[in-house]
């Protein structure tokens, strides 16, 4: 008798979460969620740990619901999504950002796309972690306004979410737990299996176009790109790889903010490490699905893709700190375009998560095989 | 004494506590390994980086069932096993994480180690006086490692590598102990699979008993007779493992790579680029070496004379792209010059087995400045 109530006893308290899950309705989803996939061109380790089990569904879903949470701004208009929109490759077209009462920002709306990847976060690295550029993100007087105590006040949101905080966490909302459920979700934004990805690790040489493979040509080749924009297989670097996030990880001057003429002086890096080798440097993007964020630059400055091969033809902007890797590199118009074209390619599939979950539209994955740019150097209508 | 109604769940529960906390990382196994490209140690050096300062790239990965944490350090040794520069500095190791085998630790991460200017000239002192000298890897796993005899990994340069038919091949090998305490020691020698008619000798795989006081050397030797026909591309990798036996910790490795490479290097292409106004001269060239692969570091180099090529003066060129064996591109900056230099420029190739490359490739004429007379 005593050996069956205790048995009884360990499985409710096994059952409890699961039963407090399906209590809250921020967590009522009757979304099936298919097995978390590997696009096509990512490296595998930052998918570990990720599965779809009950309490990282949930996660997942308390998530995927703040990050469209307008009540965790000040003015109750700007959720996360407002400055990365899913229908722009989670950025928001806009040259520098718009955050709560209309004020600006001073700089760029990066992609969330493969944020999972990064080392550092913001243009400058200065937050380690995503959970911390959330935490910054949030309580900025120029983005969400919204501090801990404003948080863990809100009645509305207390309303909405405190079960779920509790079912999952264990205990109350708070900003660090706030900011844990968005990094969460943030962390199945991932976007690969482009047509560049078919091309170069999937063997599909009728993937890209001819301009677009004399771009990559280029890319890796009399443009340079590949020295910062890192690309990892067999052909391209001596301990092999099947994978490319087109990004070094590091931070380099090119002059943008800080070249002469510049009136918005942006000290970069300098900010965080104080060291005068670091003025001016901003973090180097990841190119994925570059077609479909514009602007560019940390301040975007650079309307079009090919504006920032222009630029980068020129060798950058003439600062006192600029990056020795940035001299002009006597690209043809007709080059220019191609290495454009090749930029095209990058753009991610959506995973079958995305999509079952509304989180990528289908179709937007783009399937750009030409050059979307006409001989002026003006973007094409689609 | 375990109460009579908690019988039932005990051993599940027990398992699982053994299995969890009594040896939490049983199952971490990270390791330096080697290049699925090359076969060799999966250690690089290159300039990755756009102020083309050395570095070395290490890639480590997970062969256990749990995510796994270590600190990444490189040394460069000299032929003797002294060390002559450790980056990052002690106590600023790189940290890495790494997934689970299944889970992406297989394909592992590259940590990439920021060298200094003083390692930029220590490596070009070296590879111009062509001395022997070895980059040692380490990951020290924070959790512990249900292996460690791979937690250590040495790749050797300016070794001589080049195999022919019928020849008699000579490596010595030095393990010396750099530390404080005695080393009581085992050397164990591994290769990679011995191509047919070649023989090592001696056929000893292991040496054990070998006892080191602080300071002291360990000497030993290696030959390898191939066979009267080699083809092009036979190579063997050989592998010292020095590993401390109270620890079972690797000491020390050295590794010598042999191959029969009787193929020089080719330059592909190349693209010049002066600038009249500033005196300079950007060189870009693509090159190759499909059976041992261009050298690292130092294996290409831009020579140019100002006297008409009676004397030269070198520049080593770096790395842009590529993997050393198919094309890979390697750029360099010459000059400023003054106005009026006539300038000879030839690329030198050198692969990892010893063959060389050199080719013309310019002249380059600077302009003078126009002087133009006004009258009084």
């Amino acid at each position: 008798m005593a050996n069956s109530t205790v048995g009884l006893l360990v499985l409710m308290v096994a059952l409890l979460p699961v039963q407090q899950l399906a209590a809250c309705p921020v967590l009522q989803s009757k979304l099936k969620l298919p097995a978390p996939e590997l696009p096509l061109g990512l490296p595998a380790y930052a998918r570990y740990g990720q599965s779809m089990k009950a309490q990282n569904r949930s996660r997942f879903f308390l998530g995927r619901a703040l990050f469209f949470e307008k009540h965790l701004s000040r003015d109750l208009k700007i959720s996360c999504a407002s400055c990365h929109i899913p229908n722009r490759a989670y950025s928001d077209g806009k040259a520098v950002s718009e955050g709560v009462f209309g004020r600006r920002g001073t700089r760029n709306s990066p992609t969330l796309l493969n944020a999972a990847y990064q080392q550092s976060f913001l243009w400058d690295g200065r937050a380690p972690r995503m959970v911390a550029q959330i935490k910054l993100a949030l309580s900025n007087q120029r983005e969400m306004s919204a501090d801990k105590k404003y948080i863990e006040s809100n009645v509305v949101l207390r309303r909405k979410y405190q079960c779920a905080f509790r079912a999952i966490y264990g205990s109350d909302m708070s900003m660090a737990l706030v900011a844990d459920a968005i990094a969460y979700f943030t962390k199945w934004l991932v976007s690969g299996n482009s047509d560049f990805d078919q091309y170069l690790y999937g063997g599909d040489v009728h993937a890209i176009s001819e301009s677009a493979k004399t771009g990559f040509q280029l890319f890796i080749g009399k443009a340079r790109c590949v020295i910062c924009h890192v690309i990892r297989h067999p052909n391209n670097h001596p301990l092999g790889g099947q994978s490319a996030l087109f990004t070094d990880f590091r931070f380099h001057n090119i002059g943008i903010g800080i070249g002469i003429g510049d009136n918005r002086k942006d000290p970069g890096r300098f900010a965080v490490t104080h060291s005068m080798d670091d003025m001016g440097k901003f973090k180097t993007p990841s190119l994925r699905n570059v077609d479909r964020t514009p602007p560019y630059m940390h301040d975007g400055s650079l309307k079009t893709l090919f504006e920032v091969v222009d630029f980068y033809n020129k060798g950058g902007k003439f600062n006192t700190n600029l990056d020795p890797a940035l001299i002009p590199l006597r690209l043809s118009k007709r080059e220019k375009f191609q290495l454009v074209a090749f930029l095209e390619t990058l753009n991610g599939r959506c995973t079958k998560l995305m999509l079952q979950a509304g989180l990528c539209v289908k179709g937007r994955s783009g399937n750009t095989k030409g050059i979307g740019y006409d001989k002026q150097g003006r973007k094409k209508s689609r | 004494m375990i109460p009579r109604y908690l019988l039932g769940i005990s051993v599940p529960f027990l398992l699982f506590h053994s299995s969890n906390f009594a040896h939490p990382y049983r199952y971490v196994d990270l390791g330096i390994t080697s290049s699925e490209v090359t076969n060799r140690p999966a250690i690089l050096i290159a300039w990755r980086n756009t102020h083309k300062i050395f570095e070395a790239e290490v890639q480590i990965r997970n062969f256990g069932e749990r995510e796994g944490s270590g600190k990444v350090y490189m040394e460069i040794l000299d032929e003797k096993g002294d060390v002559l520069m450790r980056r990052p500095e002690p106590g600023q190791e790189v940290k890495v994480t790494i997934p689970p085998a299944s889970q992406g630790g297989k394909e592992g991460k590259i940590v990439q180690i920021l060298g200094s200017k003083d390692a930029n000239r220590l490596l070009d002192q070296l590879d111009r006086e062509k001395a022997k000298y070895a980059i040692r890897a380490t990951v020290l796993p924070l959790q512990g490692d249900v292996n460690d005899a791979n937690n250590v990994s040495v790749r050797t340069y300016n070794t001589v590598t080049l195999a022919h038919a019928s020849g008699t091949f000579f490596y010595p090998y030095y393990f010396k102990n750099t530390s404080s305490k005695m080393l009581s020691g085992k050397l164990s020698i591994t290769a990679t699979n011995i191509p047919k008619d070649w023989k090592i000798i001696p056929e000893t795989k292991e040496i054990s008993g070998v006892e080191l006081k602080p300071g002291q050397m360990f000497q030993g030797h290696i030959m390898v007779e191939t066979g009267t026909k080699v083809t092009e591309g036979q190579f063997l990798d050989l592998q010292f493992t020095l590993t401390d036996t109270k620890t079972q910790n690797v000491f020390d490795k050295r590794e010598w790579y042999l191959v029969a490479d009787n193929h020089p290097p080719e330059i592909r292409e190349t693209d010049i680029d002066v600038n009249n106004k500033k005196g300079e001269i950007n060189l870009q060239l693509v090159a190759h070496d499909k059976i041992s692969g261009i050298a690292e570091a130092s294996g290409v180099k831009i020579e140019y004379s100002t006297d008409g090529g009676i004397t030269f003066s070198n520049k080593v060129a770096t790395y842009i792209d590529g993997n050393f064996i198919k094309p890979t591109r390697f750029q360099a900056l010459l000059g400023p010059f003054s106005p009026g230099a006539s300038i000879d420029i030839w690329a030198s190739v050198n692969d990892s087995a010893g063959n060389i490359t050199r080719r013309k490739l310019k002249r380059v004429q600077f302009s003078r400045p126009q002087v133009t007379l006004s009258s009084p």
